[in-house]
């Protein structure tokens, strides 16, 4: 069974938007050694429409940056009814009933599935019960600045489990966690 | 000599942390859910244990004081006996022992001057509000977080959207119980 890990940068506020902005004077050894991590056994990015737009325009001009070659070339899962055609080298769109393809595409044989940001398709995922892994690096700051926060008001309510919590020398909190709700 | 301000909240991994022992709300108590352990029973003991005097709003006033008279144990004895300011501009005659009203309706300057003159540690459990207050006007040395494994989804924040950027240190982490976290929060200035 492949797994479907999600990552974020996010403060302690919540906010997850413009880590630029933010987490840069948080990186060091410990935070890149967890981002690497994330990547261990991946060979597949499952992001949402607005994501998709960003990185499309983006990657296959930019290959020879680093990440370059292997954001374009490592499968892409996009999560959008209305996207018509992913021309993004080796993309796929997954729409309808999203959520039974999606463990129709985590049941196959390959390794796991990662995905950065799409908070929107995140929170949706952790509800149908079919993200393995929420993976957050929890910057000591409150950056406020009515940045997007991962979680918005008036929302239903998902129970969690924790699954592992670390912490490193800048005061990051690394913590994951699975939804407590089974698919 | 100055207090030192300590904000403690019950929070969900959404920052919501209303109601968390009863009240009216969606989820009312709602922590009582999870098995925060020995551990996290201790912790709040210790914590408790190391205040003192309260500093809270009026909603967070009312609710302690209408629970904690009637109780006794080392947690209650505290909680009754130490000095709790309330900042409050409509609270009139509070009955629960040793409380004085900091009513003058300007909470910032009331709470300045508390921190001038009062020696000690001023912990500030609940009170939403308040904590806003605190947060924007930077009054806050400690923020202290127990940290329940679920998405409440909707409720108060304890983090609402402030205009200014604070820096903290994670002074402590832990794991309590069945997967709730501990963290301890110092203002980096």
């Amino acid at each position: 069974m492949r797994k479907l890990k999600s990552y974020f940068f996010i403060s302690l506020d919540g906010v997850v938007e413009a880590p630029d902005k933010w987490h840069f004077p948080y990186f060091d050894d410990e935070m890149g050694a967890a981002v690497s991590a994330g990547f261990a056994n991946v060979d597949a990015i499952l992001m949402g429409r607005v994501l998709y737009d960003e990185w499309a325009a983006y990657w296959p001009e930019h290959a020879d940056e680093p990440f370059g070659d292997v954001m374009n070339s490592m499968k892409k899962y996009v999560v959008s009814d209305s996207l018509q055609t992913a021309d993004w080298q080796n993309s796929e769109i997954v729409s309808g009933d999203v959520a039974e393809q999606l463990r129709a595409i985590k049941a196959q044989d390959g390794g796991d599935i990662t995905m950065s940001g799409s908070a929107t398709t995140v929170r949706w995922l952790l509800r149908a019960g079919l993200l393995d892994e929420l993976n957050l690096l929890v910057h000591p700051i409150l950056v406020g600045d009515g940045l997007a926060r991962l979680f918005p008001p008036d929302e239903p309510s998902i129970p969690l489990e924790l699954l592992s919590s670390q912490t490193f020398k800048s005061g990051v909190l690394n913590v994951s966690y699975a939804s407590a709700a089974k698919d | 000599m100055a207090a030192r301000i300590v904000v403690t909240e019950f929070v969900s991994l959404d920052g919501v942390m209303e109601a968390p022992g009863g009240e009216s709300f969606k989820y009312p108590g709602w922590t009582f859910e999870f098995d925060r352990g020995d551990d996290g029973n201790q912790f709040k003991l210790d914590e408790t244990m190391q205040a003192d005097a309260l500093l809270i709003g009026r909603r967070t006033y009312e609710s302690f004081a209408g629970a904690w008279p009637q109780r006794e144990g080392p947690f209650a004895d505290k909680l009754n006996a130490m000095p709790k300011f309330v900042v409050s501009t409509t609270l009139a005659d509070p009955k629960w022992n040793n409380t004085t009203v900091l009513s003058s309706g300007d909470a910032r300057a009331e709470v300045r001057k508390l921190k001038e003159e009062f020696d000690g540690e001023l912990q500030v459990p609940g009170s939403h509000r308040l904590v806003q207050e605190l947060i924007e006007s930077d009054l806050v040395d400690q923020i202290n977080l127990m940290v329940f494994p679920v998405i409440l989804g909707t409720g108060k924040k304890v983090f609402e959207e402030k205009p200014e950027r604070r820096n903290l240190r994670l002074q402590q982490s832990k794991v309590v119980g069945d997967g709730v976290l501990v963290l301890i929060y110092d203002r980096a200035r």
